[in-house]
């Protein structure tokens, strides 16, 4: 159920002229979204920042890892800070949306020393208690949604289709929650700048915003998100730190054993990190 | 093989690492601690204060280019022992003051894989605080039967390899010296009927065989992994039980039956599987086959009486966005149950939890109901809570309520119905 981040994270230029040149339609604009040069592989140390009513804020830090499989990406999370969620750690599987296949993904929790298997089913939990979803960092999915392209405007000074997306199914429903969304897609890299989330009367109780783009490995990445949460008056930050594409990861930290063990010196390039 | 030898190279092994600790840092990259105070009311009868403690907690962590430690650790102290209290000489020394090592242990990176030497817990299987697979550590019953197993667990002194072969981990253990459960004082809040030693107008234990040194160890394997979309644990152990079994070796002049109070060893193997059946559903199984199970049985001439054993459980998890609910149905089973034996041919348990975090994870909630059929004569509700309003403190409020008949596990409980209290300082 967790998500890749993918979708928060990166972009590549990628229309050629002929696609620039026809009538965009709204299923090929989430397609190119979905499918746009992400690297084969991915980390980044990234800072999930809680802000409530009155600004007060929390931080939780976590390696974030992903690579590329034949059928899959894969996407490993471990957590070193606060203490209380000190060395939680996820792993998810994420099978290519032409498999039809659900995720997989488990969550090793340090306080019962165990690794358990997580429904995927349902996204609509928040994610480490931010105003996230799991489902709002999920990888896009163009199948799950009707899309209608509604517009093109400007947004933070960049050219964007808006498209309007509804669940394909009520099962969709369930598991997001959310009865429609607005997307403002960057025209030229493809990225999501701006998502509105509605509920099943039709209210926008919550959005999600690019806040800002960095060129990184000659990847255009979102480096730092906000969601805002209009019922709850609360807000959440992910600001992705360290950045980098292609690195060689090991295979052995991609799998659900591997979150138990941790990372320990010398796994990643550059990352100082405790060993679990 | 001498495993006293063994555990005192473990302690040299931990004293080694000085150098290394010294060479990498003098202060850990990471410490966190913990110190509060604690109450417990009882709420039945007349002095209902159970506990009224001061604890610390802390925990230190610190890693290098070949290798890491960790060290874990608590000390309470309970006033409610000191002074005037109900309790008898022995609870009052065992619960005044207790100190432990939740872990202390260094590891050493060997490729992929790692050995780690000292105090561990190691936990088998899927299960939600039941025992199946569990079964490397004993647990400590001093706070009762119904204390989270990650408070319970003790740390016991192993050498523990660890190797990634693809997708599955395998690992092996040696456990240098035997560590029995631990039960309640008698006289104790805790005393029940369940942890009675044998009556003495009725029974002698004429000797406690000394299980340290050779005759302590214990071994073990387990492999990790997936088949398909199943994930799959297997295991294999052979140990002591860790509650006493009182073998018949004869009548006093007296007429009083001789016990020999016994740790036999057994053997163990088992599996666990877990699977995502979709609709927010994930199934778990575990089955676990003792070979040679002791029981007490105080009617045979000599001995005690052994059968094997059976464990096994079904649980389903089904997430409903941030709850985590949970059935679990255990059995177990003697499968050559003998007449007179103290333990029962089968003993189910059922339990349902939900386990939620709200309030941008500040509150940590769990709702327990345990029971053995029929539930009028054997059951457990049970609510936890955490509250961690500030980064700084976190305050606790747990309740315990049994129901049952007194020969049973919470039945024996159901005039001690408990609600805790705490609040520490974080840092």
């Amino acid at each position: 159920m967790l998500p890749p981040l993918k979708v928060l994270t990166t972009s590549l230029l990628m229309f050629t002229s002929t696609l620039a040149l026809a009538a965009p339609n709204a299923d090929d604009i989430i397609r190119q979204a979905r499918d746009r040069n992400d690297g084969k592989s991915f980390m980044s140390q990234v800072s999930l920042i809680l802000l409530d009513k009155q600004g007060n804020s929390r931080v939780r830090e976590f390696s974030y890892l992903q690579k590329d499989y034949a059928d899959s990406d894969k996407f490993t999370m471990y957590f070193s800070a606060p203490n209380d969620v000190r060395n939680v750690a996820f792993h998810i599987e994420n099978p290519h949306e032409a498999l039809n296949a659900e995720d997989s993904q488990w969550m090793y929790l340090p306080v019962s020393r165990q690794t358990r298997r997580i429904s995927t089913t349902d996204k609509r939990g928040a994610f480490m208690g931010s105003d996230y979803s799991y489902a709002d960092l999920d990888k896009i999915r163009a199948e799950d949604y009707r899309q209608t392209l509604v517009g093109e405007e400007p947004l933070g000074g960049r050219e964007c289709y808006v498209i309007e997306r509804t669940p394909v199914s009520a099962q969709i429903l369930a598991k997001t929650g959310y009865n429609q969304l607005k997307v403002w897609i960057d025209k030229q890299n493809k990225l999501v700048m701006r998502q509105d989330f509605f509920d099943v009367k039709g209210v926008m109780f919550k959005q999600m915003r690019t806040l800002r783009v960095e060129t990184v490995d000659h990847i255009d990445s979102i480096t730092l998100s906000e969601t805002e949460d209009f019922i709850a008056g609360t807000r959440s930050q992910l600001r992705f730190n360290q950045l980098q594409y292609n690195v060689e990861l090991d295979d052995w930290l991609f799998n659900q054993t591997a979150i138990k063990r941790g990372l320990k010196t010398g796994d990643l390039p550059e990352f100082a990190v405790s060993a679990r | 093989m001498n495993t006293a030898l063994l555990t005192r190279s473990l302690l040299l092994g931990l004293v080694a690492l000085a150098p290394q600790l010294a060479g990498a840092d003098l202060l850990p990259a990471h410490a966190d601690a913990e110190v509060g105070l604690a109450s417990a009311l009882r709420l039945h009868g007349d002095d209902p204060v159970t506990q009224k403690a001061v604890y610390f907690k802390a925990n230190l962590e610190d890693n290098w280019d070949s290798g890491y430690y960790k060290a874990k650790g608590r000390v309470r102290y309970d006033a409610r022992y000191d002074g005037h209290n109900p309790y008898s000489q022995a609870a009052r020394e065992d619960y005044r003051f207790s100190a432990d090592w939740r872990h202390l242990y260094w590891g050493h990176y060997l490729g992929d894989g790692e050995v780690t030497v000292g105090w561990q817990q190691v936990v088998w299987g899927r299960a939600d605080e039941l025992r199946v697979l569990d079964q490397v550590n004993p647990i400590d019953y001093r706070e009762g039967v119904t204390a989270l197993l990650e408070d319970s667990r003790i740390a016991v002194p192993m050498v523990r390899l660890t190797q990634p072969v693809g997708e599955w981990e395998v690992e092996a253990l040696w456990i240098t010296d035997f560590l029995k459960n631990q039960a309640p004082a008698t006289g104790s809040e805790f005393d029940a009927p369940l942890f009675a030693a044998p009556a003495p107008d009725t029974f002698v234990v004429g000797s406690k065989p000394d299980y340290s040194g050779q005759k302590g160890f214990s071994y073990g394997l387990s492999a990790n992994g997936r088949i398909g979309a199943v994930d799959a644990s297997f295991v294999a152990l052979n140990a002591r039980q860790q509650d006493p079994v009182y073998a018949v070796e004869g009548i006093a002049d007296d007429q009083r039956v001789i016990f020999e109070r016994q740790f036999p060893r057994y053997s163990m193997g088992g599996a666990g599987l877990a699977i995502d059946a979709g609709h927010s559903i994930v199934v778990r199984s575990e089955v676990a086959y003792f070979d040679r199970w002791h029981v007490t049985n105080p009617y045979r001439a000599q001995g005690s009486s052994q059968s094997p054993m059976i464990k096994s459980l079904l649980g389903v998890d089904y997430l409903l966005r941030n709850w985590l609910i949970s059935v679990q149905w255990q059995e177990q089973q003697l499968l050559d149950w003998q007449a007179g034996m103290v333990q029962d041919k089968r003993q189910p348990l059922f339990t349902l939890s939900a386990e939620g975090t709200h309030l941008r994870d500040r509150l940590k909630s769990r709702l327990v109901l345990a029971m053995s059929p029929p539930a009028k004569d054997d059951a457990l509700l049970q609510g936890i809570f955490t509250y961690t309003p500030v980064d700084w403190l976190k305050l606790g409020l747990e309740v315990d309520v049994f129901f049952g008949k007194q020969d049973r596990t919470f039945g024996q409980y159901s005039q001690r119905d408990q609600l805790r209290v705490s609040a520490g300082y974080l840092f």
